[in-house]
């Protein structure tokens, strides 16, 4: 049977278990930096936050060990610092932009500004490589959903959860996520690589 | 329940996150939904088949070094920051260049106005012998006997009156020998000079040599 995550970081804490925290690191590398990557887009900026959001990780287990109250949702928690270096990152570099906190739970607000018109990718994705066809379909996504599905599909985080880890109501992740769904299809269909075939193919 | 809630309730029977399951056939009625939940579901799957990331080993690494204490390895996050030991020890040097200096004025100040002893003994004789200085013609060979007795306590105990009498005696024994040499004539052997002659001439042996005391 396996450990949970707050066994594995008791054993880090109480016994100073490092093979606790490098099963802990592994069992969740993917998700997190899977996550950042599809945040910023670089690979070198994805292991600089990676490695900086774990080390802020070690220190508040380290030092101050009641940031993390162990309720079980230590993914969350991780998580909520990720996002935080990504954001940082993002702000840093002028390429983010805040979605007004007004019209989290209205719902309507943010769907009103979001636009129905096919998007332009179809020239876009044909210069795509195959490989990174989708990837690059999903960069061009607004920012908004594109956070909504890398944390549902990379992190494996509940609509509940990525609600308040972004601070909207579960409508709205629920809309931002119906919404960047069908904007894939979308560019899928305006790029004519609908077909299952042509996108599984290595 | 409206529209707009049907639609978010099959994103989550989509991601298996509904709470009423038995929704769901009751939902799919609504051909726009069935057709909404199709199209979804077709990019779930290719989202769901995307090759998932990871970070570089070597970003691990770090964190590990990091969690086991070792902070140098963890590429300096940890490291705390480095103390500014050049702008202490500058200071330092600063703060005692400062008080070697204000030592040094300090000093100097003192010795400006609290002359020695022996200079302060002396000045008073001084001022004393000049209020006490004969007037009249007398003044001008007037010598403080203050002045006199400070040169001749300061005569070195080589300056023999007598040694020097001497000297001057043979100084002007040569001159008077040797008075009619002028520049310019024929060399001629020192024992030839007036004064410098004696009746033994030449090398003799050490043997027959005498000391003037007899011995």
């Amino acid at each position: 049977m396996h450990p949970t995550d707050e066994e594995l970081v008791a054993a880090y804490l109480v016994r100073g278990d490092q093979r606790a925290f490098r099963t802990l690191i592994e069992r969740h590398q993917e998700r997190v930096f899977g996550y950042l990557l599809g945040m910023v887009r670089d690979r070198e900026v994805a292991n600089d936050l990676f490695q900086e959001t774990f080390l802020r990780v070690i220190a508040a287990l380290q030092m101050r060990r009641g940031s993390y109250t162990q309720q079980g949702r230590f993914m969350g928690w991780v998580m909520r610092i990720a996002r935080n270096a990504a954001l940082d990152h993002l702000r840093s570099r002028k390429k983010w932009q805040d979605v007004d906190a007004g019209d989290a739970d209205d719902g309507l607000s943010f769907w009103d500004g979001l636009s129905d018109d096919a998007l332009p990718a179809d020239e876009q994705l044909h210069r795509s490589a195959q490989g990174d066809w989708l990837s690059d379909c999903i960069d061009r996504l607004p920012p908004e959903q594109r956070e909504v599905l890398l944390l549902r599909h990379e992190t494996e985080l509940t609509f509940r959860e990525i609600a308040e880890l972004t601070g909207c109501s579960i409508n709205t992740a629920l809309g931002r996520m119906r919404y960047a769904l069908l904007n894939l299809r979308r560019m899928m269909q305006g790029s004519k690589k609908n077909d299952l075939a042509d996108v599984m193919t290595p | 329940m409206t529209h707009m809630d049907e639609k978010l309730q099959i994103v989550q029977h989509l991601y298996g996150e509904a709470a009423d399951r038995s929704a769901y056939h009751r939902l799919l009625e609504d051909e726009a939904v069935r057709a909404a939940y199709q199209a979804m579901s077709e990019v779930k799957f290719r989202l769901d088949h995307r090759p998932r990331q990871r970070p570089d080993a070597v970003v691990l690494d770090r964190i590990l070094a990091a969690a086991s204490g070792e902070a140098s390895v963890a590429g300096g996050a940890l490291r705390p920051d480095r103390p500014a030991l050049r702008l202490v020890s500058r200071r330092a040097f600063q703060w005692v260049g400062m008080a070697a200096a204000a030592v040094l004025v300090v000093g100097v100040g003192l010795m400006a106005f609290w002359p020695d002893e022996e200079p302060a003994s002396v000045a008073p004789a001084v001022a004393q012998e000049q209020t006490t200085m004969p007037e009249g013609p007398a003044s001008e060979s007037y010598v403080p006997s203050a002045a006199m007795q400070t040169t001749a306590d300061q005569t070195p105990a080589w300056d023999e009156a007598d040694e020097v009498r001497r000297l001057h005696r043979q100084i002007g024994m040569l001159q008077r020998g040797n008075a009619d040499l002028r520049w310019g004539e024929p060399v001629v052997p020192l024992e030839m000079l007036n004064g410098m002659t004696s009746r033994d001439t030449g090398v003799r042996p050490a043997r027959s040599r005498q000391r003037p005391d007899g011995y």
